[in-house]
């Protein structure tokens, strides 16, 4: 019977090993060469502003617009603030903010009061002008109104000011104004809310935060990051037991080699 | 009476050298500690608001600050805005502050995900001072140092519209750089216009 030496049994044994394993991280390779090109192009490839319109992706993250939004009337439109984003004439108004105070209609213009600042939009839904500290809009406003002569009031921090005409400025009234209508949260038509819901799905999951969790492993669940770190694993394997088999080999033949020139030489 | 035991010299050996061992482990858990908080002081200043809006303009008109003027971006502006800077400028209306030949501007870009807001002052000889107001993103934040910005000094436009120097870049801050490279044109671009249409002639 023919006895293996126990070092070409480990050999061997590398070498089955090598080969399965490296069947197996052939495809977290693949996943991770592919989704890792395309992460180091974002920009070229549009990955942030191409966004997932699959429902079952779309469910699988859990992806669904609040059921309660607060919503003022503007003209015949709303301005609602879902999940940090405010929507008003059909789109999200670039920004992220936390709290809607009011909102009134200027005809041609929407003005819109969230967190510290005075939002001005089209009735398209673009943004006229972002209103801060450096146009004089007070701290702290908790509502906005309009006169009867058509100037925006807002109640702040520190009492009630009026924007002059071009929305430049605030500053106190003269006495006091018993003409402001204040702008009061309302329940918008189921029609509005669906609206909202489609195009916050429709904007929330970016090409891009797919991309990421896939190459991560995240999109595996929980333990995704898991499995990803022991293909690391595997692969730190590959490329170790690869050379080591690779000099082993190597080895063998020169002395086959070598052998076979001393038989050649000792023949003659 | 018991005899005191005195320590051999291999006991004493052993027990300095576990004395100096303990010394050392304190010291390099002092030493870790050290770099902890400075790690995390490091993180907690990344994002933030480094100046407010009304004081940059106080600093840049220390005479008082003039009342806004307002810019309305129109169709042929928007157009030449996107081309100089490679997207659309997401506002309808720029606001800026004049007197005589200088203009301050507060003019936003995203960098990576958030905006970075910038305060920019333009005059005679091009930029005379650019600040980063808030920034927002947990990484990049280093664009707000004054070695950097110092670079956005007495630049001006060439005449394919790009900035007439060089800005060195700050690795891991790629996308932060840009940004500022962007507003810088665009506020020096803004303010020929303004005083082209201030002073026809």
């Amino acid at each position: 019977m023919t006895r293996r030496k126990p070092g070409r049994r480990s050999a061997r044994s590398l070498y089955v090993w090598h080969r399965y394993l490296g069947g197996i991280a052939a495809v977290f390779l693949l996943l991770l060469a592919f989704s890792g090109i395309a992460l180091n192009h974002p920009e070229e490839l549009g990955l942030d502003e191409t966004f997932m319109e699959s429902e079952w992706l779309l469910d699988t993250y859990g992806i669904r617009a609040p059921d309660k939004l607060k919503a003022f009337p503007v003209g015949d439109d709303w301005a609602a603030l879902v999940a940090e984003r405010v929507y008003v004439g059909g789109t999200f108004l670039p920004g992220n903010y936390t709290r809607l105070a009011g909102a009134v209609d200027l005809g041609e213009m929407s003005v819109i009061a969230v967190d510290n600042l005075v939002l001005l939009a089209t009735r398209e839904g673009e943004l006229i002008d972002k209103l801060d500290g450096t146009a004089g809009v007070p701290a702290g406003i908790s509502a906005l109104g309009l006169t009867a002569d058509g100037r925006v009031a807002a109640r702040a921090s520190h009492g009630v000011y009026l924007s002059d005409r071009d929305l430049l400025g605030w500053e106190h009234p003269r006495g006091e104004r018993t003409d402001i209508r204040w702008s009061v949260p309302g329940a918008p038509p189921e029609s509005f809310k669906r609206k909202v819901s489609r195009y916050y799905r429709a904007h929330a999951l970016s090409m891009e935060r797919v991309l990421l969790d896939l190459h991560s492993g995240r999109a595996f669940g929980p333990r995704g990051p898991l499995l990803m770190d022991f293909a690391a694993l595997v692969m730190i394997f590959l490329s170790l037991s690869g050379p080591w088999l690779w000099w082993r080999q190597a080895r063998k033949l020169r002395r086959t080699h070598q052998r076979r020139a001393e038989g050649i030489d000792e023949t003659r | 009476m018991a005899p005191t035991r005195t320590a051999s010299t291999s006991e004493l050996a052993t027990s300095s050298e576990r004395t100096g061992r303990g010394r050392a482990a304190r010291r390099a858990l002092v030493l870790s500690c050290l770099c902890l908080a400075s790690l995390w002081v490091h993180t907690a200043r990344a994002e933030g608001t480094y100046l407010e809006p009304q004081v940059f303009l106080a600093q840049s008109f220390p005479d008082g600050v003039p009342d806004p003027r307002v810019l309305w971006i129109n169709r042929a502006l928007r157009g030449e805005l996107r081309d100089l800077l490679g997207e659309e400028y997401g506002a309808l209306r720029l606001r800026h502050w004049t007197r005589e030949q200088r203009s301050a501007w507060i003019l936003e870009a995203i960098g990576k995900e958030k905006p970075i807001t910038v305060g920019i002052v333009t005059g005679e000889h091009g930029i005379e001072r650019l600040e980063v107001l808030v920034f927002r993103e947990s990484r990049g934040w280093e664009v707000r140092r004054s070695a950097f910005t110092a670079q956005f000094r007495s630049a001006r436009l060439d005449d394919d519209r790009r900035l007439d120097r060089p800005i060195d870049g700050i690795t891991g801050a790629t996308l932060s750089v840009r940004a500022l490279q962007k507003l810088a044109r665009m506020s020096l671009f803004l303010h020929q216009r303004i005083r082209q249409a201030d002073d026809p002639a």
